[in-house]
């Protein structure tokens, strides 16, 4: 890219030739050197851009003047695909959003159509639905901090994070059938009942592996200078901006505004549990570690509060009974006409919800993750769109990228922690 | 469900744009060994000069260290004795793929499996159920007509174009005579990329390697209808 740009003043927006827009600072001053700046791409395929994104970077020196964050090379039309496909057959698309806690996207776009059915699922679906919820939170957030420890040079964290990780990961497969790309939630219930052995475990991995190895990150970097003097003050977002970026999630919360949907738009039973929001101070990148260490062992504890709820159901159905709904019983098919015409009906057709629009927000790994769907009565939604947390926390990436140093790319975007399937879509 | 703002205290004070003075973590945890949320303004002496800290973090590494290498030696004198798998190894890993992993699911979604009747004819009945709701349109059917009056259709062809398939499990679930199965078996690699289209005497014929008890594979003892 040529330098004889048409430059302005003060980090305004200017048109170029490409029709890129960049945002830029500069010093004060007529005779600022023009020629002395270097234009760098980091990615698309650079590995600290985990995900695919590109990042066109104007350096002075070491330091960012200029910034143009470029999403998009992940798209892969989620949002038209599911204008193609039966409300059921979109669920597998939703895993493959962030693909760190796919069960929570699961269960937003279930809950979207079942809020649009106006049907309620049953107390102990909606509690597993917590549970499991809690459980992808603790995995995305292991999988930002290891991934984002890592890149600034601290690989033993990463490595202990990441088999606890697994540890989740392969007993979440244990109920759900795979390891990442679940498909578990259907609509109006659940693909599976969980047993009180696998509740067992799932404790025994939040107290034998979580926990320790949460002390153990914090006694390793917490107090680390290095870790200190490449976090503290680096990417740091006002509360003002945050906001009026529509920043959510854990990097609104580390500037100090306790918001989450868990909280201000109670959804499933969150009413029922006690938990706080961790919330940082500077909204810095150091807040931002804090807050999502302190989030996993939010969600430790409301896992360790759904326990009993869970377990005091057991036997309870975990489908709604509603024929236009959800699937009949395997035996009935196999034996019941009815039961099989629906069984039909329901395949063929999918799930009608009445005709109408719904919004449905859930408290994602990254934030704010929204459904929208427009129903015009058939068996395929009219329109649905995502609304992806991380797209729009990198919306505030520039404002945290101009001033810093080249360095500070990585631990900056390992802390938006963008998921490129999410962003993408 | 009503939408209750205002009810956390930090959304109360968003309005202000101010920082928030709120004060360190003060919960309860049952197991008191969690760290407490802070973020002081300045490094501690301790922080600044830089080892006390690194000492600390290269203490812990160092234990992990030796409880591993200790543990090795451990199994070291139950290998000798040919009594390897008996005892705790120093590292997660493990072997693959002389080994399963200990946690491996039993109800990993893998291969798929058609099934059979008595007479070792397919059990399906080609009634594009599965190819319906296959949301990567990977299964492709050709139905023909079955000399049984009871039976009506069969599969004259059966394909899974297995390479586009996602492992959903829906095919399975949406099957109105329990046909095809999805198996906990994941190795799917080849060569050719023509070989990755299963044809339907592949699929009724082929042995899963992990087999669990709650599966009924083909062959082996075969579904009655
Ligand atoms: S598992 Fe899913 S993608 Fe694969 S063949 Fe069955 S329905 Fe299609
Ligand atoms: S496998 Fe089952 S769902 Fe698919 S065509 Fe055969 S009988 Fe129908």
């Amino acid at each position: 890219m040529s330098l004889d740009l048409p430059y302005s003043q003060g980090g305004e927006f200017v048109d170029l030739p490409h029709d890129i827009r960049l945002r830029r600072i500069y010093p004060e001053g007529e005779d600022y050197d023009l020629s002395a700046r270097t234009v760098l791409n980091v990615g698309p395929s650079h590995p600290a851009m985990h995900g695919t994104i590109r990042m066109v970077v104007e350096l002075d020196g070491e330091t960012i003047v200029g910034c143009d964050v470029i999403p998009g090379y992940l798209h892969r039309g989620f949002e038209k695909e599911c204008e193609a496909h039966t409300y059921h057959q979109a669920i597998p698309y939703t895993d493959r959003l962030n693909y760190c806690s796919p069960l929570i996207n699961n269960f937003a776009w279930v809950e979207t159509v079942e809020k649009m059915f106006g049907v309620e699922v049953p107390r102990r679906t909606q509690l597993i639905r917590m549970y499991l919820s809690e459980v992808s939170r603790i995995t995305d957030h292991l999988t930002c901090i290891g991934a984002a420890l890592m890149e600034v040079g601290a690989l033993t964290p990463f490595l202990w994070m990441i088999e606890v990780r697994d540890w989740y990961w392969e007993h979440i497969c244990r109920v759900t059938g795979a390891r990442l790309t679940q498909t578990y939630a259907r609509i109006g219930g659940l693909a599976r009942d969980v047993t009180d052995e696998w509740l067992d475990r799932c404790e025994q991995i939040n107290s034998e592996h979580l926990v320790k190895t949460l002390r153990d990150v914090h006694v390793l970097v917490d107090h680390n200078r290095i870790f200190i003097d490449r976090m503290r003050g680096v990417g740091v977002v006002s509360q003002k901006d945050a906001i009026s970026y529509g920043v959510t999630g854990p990097m609104l919360r580390s500037t100090g505004v306790g918001l989450d949907c868990r909280k201000y738009a109670p959804y499933e039973l969150y009413e029922e549990v006690s938990f706080d929001v961790p919330i940082g101070k500077y909204g810095d990148n150091y807040d931002r570690y804090f807050v999502r260490m302190r989030e996993m062992e939010e969600s430790m504890k409301i896992c360790r509060q759904l326990d009993p709820l869970i377990r005091a159901t057991n036997g309870e159905e975990i489908k709604v009974d509603d024929s236009r709904v959800s699937l009949p019983p395997k035996s009935e098919v196999y034996s019941n006409i009815e039961a099989l015409m629906n069984h039909f009906k329901l395949i063929m057709e999918g799930q009608r919800p009445p005709q109408g629009e719904c919004y449905h927000a859930v408290e994602g790994g990254n934030g704010e993750l929204g459904f929208y769907i427009v129903s015009d009565g058939t068996g395929r939604p009219y329109k649905a769109r995502c609304r992806p947390p991380s797209f729009v926390n990198m919306g505030s990436a520039h404002l945290q990228l101009l001033g810093a140093q080249v360095a500070d790319i990585v631990p900056i975007f390992g802390q938006i922690n963008m998921i490129g399937g999410e962003c993408d879509r | 469900m009503g939408t209750q703002r205002g009810k956390n205290k930090g959304f109360e004070n968003l309005v202000d744009g101010q920082v928030l003075p709120q004060p360190a973590y003060q919960g309860e945890f049952t197991e008191g060994e969690i760290v407490q949320y802070y973020n002081p303004e300045s490094m501690t002496w301790a922080e600044r000069i830089y080892l006390p800290y690194v000492l600390a973090g290269l203490g812990l590494t160092a234990k992990v260290f030796l409880r591993n290498m200790v543990t090795w030696f451990v199994w070291l004198t139950y290998w000798v004795r040919g009594k390897g798998a008996e005892a705790k190894r120093g590292a997660t890993t493990i072997y693959y793929p002389h080994e399963m992993r200990p946690d491996f699911s039993p109800v990993n979604r893998g291969k798929h499996i058609l099934t059979m009747r008595d007479n070792d004819d397919p059990q399906c009945v080609a009634c594009y159920m599965c190819a319906t709701a296959c949301p990567a349109f990977c299964i492709h059917i050709v139905a023909g007509e079955h000399p049984d009056p009871a039976i009506e259709k069969y599969p004259v062809r059966f394909d899974i174009e297995i390479d586009k398939c996602i492992f959903c499990g829906y095919c399975e679930e949406a099957c109105p005579v329990d046909a095809i199965r999805l198996t906990t078996d994941v190795h799917l690699v080849d060569y050719k990329r023509e070989r990755m289209v299963y044809d339907r005497e592949y699929l009724l014929t082929w042995k899963p390697t992990y087999v669990e008890e709650e599966h009924v594979y083909p062959g082996d003892r075969p579904r009655k209808s």
